[in-house]
């Protein structure tokens, strides 16, 4: 076994992981516990109140709303950009100017900012002047707006984070999609494979890892959502799209109620670890049963 | 089982110079073993391809079983291939790989696993059966998948260089198999290598391409003992024959200030070639036999088998002599063949074989 020189050496090598960890993750983490426990507008000197924050969220059934909220965005983010991805990766699999073309124009979208998309959005889905939001109309679906109905608004965010990530999941598709050996294809359909048997014997399970890949990566996205939210909704109409990192704003910086906001923090924390657990548990199993 | 036949058969790939195959025409009788041999790129893989429906002719009929086959799908040719990377399903277990062909035919569940055992048997992988292809060695790996070709009995087995992905001596354990394995079967079977020791041991007939082109098609016997041009001669053969420019003269042949009586018509520049097992180095000379004198350059020694190597006047000449009895380096010698031995081609670029006698002057 190989053996330190010095017993301290081993925590230099950790030093410069630790010290950002520490600086930007743990030491934030644990002044925001420490703060949940205080009542503070940022003025006025704060108060101890200990757990109230905490029972308050629970009771007024804001934890339950918002994590509904964040849950039904992420869901339908992840399904979506997966579906949308791995169908227009398989659809520009192959070569030719035009559909170089199509590859770049679907992934240029992936490159633009939250901001300009969220600008770009909210003037397509406007229901008297916005394409996407007349047909919407005409079709019978959000005839208020899509933006401006509760029932629909939070969707219609999900609709545009899926338009704008998808370019990525697309390109790691694809990617992945092209990691698959040809052979195996063709030995596939020597052994009587359609192209559908194909697609569900081979590429499916094939591209297993980077189905997992694509689907953490958009979960992380659409658990981080904040700016379209900032620009087209405001958590609103009627809190219906108040995702976590966005009550958290309005809490400590609309509302000045930094001690509500930091109980906050330490509420997502424990949802996102949680998480982080279950998709552990759910890719050791995925390893265990291959 | 059933015969393929491939009637003037193209196929030029985008791009290229010139075409991979080139008109190409071919019977393989219903249970025949036909080795297609070449060097890389002669278009062996892509006629073979063409059989598995995983390319296209641009040009000719592709029929098997008398059926037209040109534009039918892979899975609907019921053929089966090997190939040279094996090709295993990465996420499936071998007993699921070997089943895949008969899953995708329907055939039941358990009568599928009976049919997956037995060829398991036949191929003594059993106890592989519930291992993924990256828990195999590069022999195992190669016995699934021809347990996945033969496993529902298709019509027609495919080989496309099987055994180039593997060490020396499992290569010939493989190739003994495939052999004995094949001809239990009965079945049709084309098989593409670039190797002259599987073209010669495990074909009924064998099939010379080179350039797109068949060069010569035959049984090992007739290509190895009547090669149709010098390049099938040298093809074939390790080592390959010893060929040597001659000029004809009237009714004489000069090789390298030798002089040859010919008998019959030829062409004034020949090629006149001998393998090099017929080359023998101990006198003494028989009478008829033609004699060279020439030197030895180097000697390998193998064991079973000693190859010479000599220098007869400039000229390069390769001798393959029994055992360890060989002249040692710098000896002087004289090396001699009977004349009957001694292949004629036609110095220009066609290289085909002259059919004309010679004889010690």
């Amino acid at each position: 076994m190989l053996r330190p020189r010095h017993r301290l050496h081993p925590y230099l090598f950790l030093a410069p992981t630790l010290g950002i960890l520490g600086t930007f993750f743990l030491f934030p983490l644990g002044l925001a516990a420490y703060r949940s426990l205080y009542r503070w507008d940022l003025l006025t000197p704060p108060r101890f109140v200990g757990l109230a924050h905490y029972e308050r969220l629970f009771s007024s059934g804001e934890i339950l709303r918002t994590l509904t909220i964040t849950l039904s965005y992420a869901a339908v983010v992840v399904s979506g950009s997966m579906f949308l991805g791995l169908l227009l990766a398989l659809a520009v699999n192959r070569k030719g100017k035009f559909v170089a073309f199509v590859r770049s124009c679907v992934f240029s979208a992936y490159v633009v900012s939250w901001v300009s998309v969220a600008l770009l959005w909210m003037w397509l889905l406007d229901a008297d002047a916005g394409l996407v939001g007349r047909a919407c109309k005409a079709l019978g679906i959000g005839e208020a707006g899509l933006l401006t109905s509760p029932s629909t608004a939070i969707y219609a965010l999900a609709g545009v984070t899926i338009w704008k990530i998808t370019g990525f999941s697309m390109v790691v598709f694809l990617a992945g999609r092209q990691d698959i050996p040809e052979d195996l294809y063709e030995a596939a359909s020597l052994d009587g494979a359609g192209p559908l048997a194909r697609f569900v014997h081979i590429t499916w399970p094939c591209l297993r890892p980077t189905t997992a890949f694509v689907g953490t990566t958009s979960l992380i996205v659409s658990f981080q959502a904040f700016d379209i939210v900032r620009v087209m909704t405001q958590g609103g109409p009627t809190h219906s799209t108040t995702v976590f990192v966005y009550a958290i704003y309005e809490h400590v910086l609309l509302n000045l109620r930094a001690g509500r906001a930091s109980a906050m923090v330490v509420v997502f924390f424990g949802v996102l670890l949680l998480l982080t657990l279950v998709q552990l548990w759910a890719w050791r199993m995925g390893r265990r049963s291959r | 089982m059933a015969d393929v036949e491939l009637r003037n058969v193209s196929r030029q790939f985008e791009g290229a110079p010139s075409r991979a195959v080139d008109d190409l025409s071919l019977h393989v009788a219903s249970g025949e073993f036909l080795v297609l041999v070449g060097p890389s790129g002669c278009g062996k893989s892509t006629a073979l391809r063409m059989i598995a429906g995983l390319e296209d002719p641009d040009d000719g009929q592709i029929s098997i079983g008398g059926r037209p086959m040109n534009r039918v799908a892979p899975q609907d040719r019921d053929v089966a291939m090997v190939f040279q990377g094996y090709a295993l399903y990465p996420h499936m277990k071998v007993r699921e790989i070997m089943g895949f062909p008969l899953k995708m035919r329907k055939v039941p569940a358990a009568q599928r696993e009976q049919k997956v055992k037995e060829a398991a048997d036949m191929l003594s992988i059993t106890r592989l059966l519930d291992r993924r292809p990256d828990e195999l060695s590069g022999g195992e790996r190669q016995r699934v998948a021809m347990g996945r070709a033969l496993v529902r009995s298709p019509k027609v087995f495919l080989f496309d260089e099987p055994l180039s992905n593997l060490d020396a001596a499992l290569r010939g354990e493989i190739r003994v198999e495939i052999g004995s394995l094949v001809r239990k079967l009965g079945a049709t079977t084309v098989y593409v290598t670039h190797d002259h020791v599987e073209a010669m041991t495990l074909g009924h007939r064998i099939a010379v391409m080179r350039g797109g082109k068949l060069i010569q098609l035959g049984t090992p016997r007739e290509v190895y003992e009547h090669p149709a041009t010098a390049f099938v001669a040298s093809f074939l053969g390790a080592p390959a024959m010893n060929l040597t420019s001659a000029t004809r003269e009237n009714d004489h042949l000069t090789v390298h200030g030798i002089r040859l009586r010919c008998l019959g018509d030829s062409p004034k520049r020949l090629l006149l070639g001998i393998r090099p097992e017929h080359v023998k180095v101990h006198g003494p000379v028989p009478d008829g036999n033609l004699r060279v004198e020439a030197i030895v350059t180097t000697v390998e020694p193998l064991g079973a088998e000693t190859f010479v190597h000599l220098d007869a006047g400039g000229a390069a000449l390769r001798a393959r002599l029994p055992g360890f009895d060989a002249p040692s380096v710098g000896e002087p010698i004289v090396a001699h063949f009977p004349p009957d031995c001694v292949h004629l081609f036609q110095a220009e670029e066609s290289q085909h074989r002259v059919s004309m006698k010679v004889e010690a002057a």
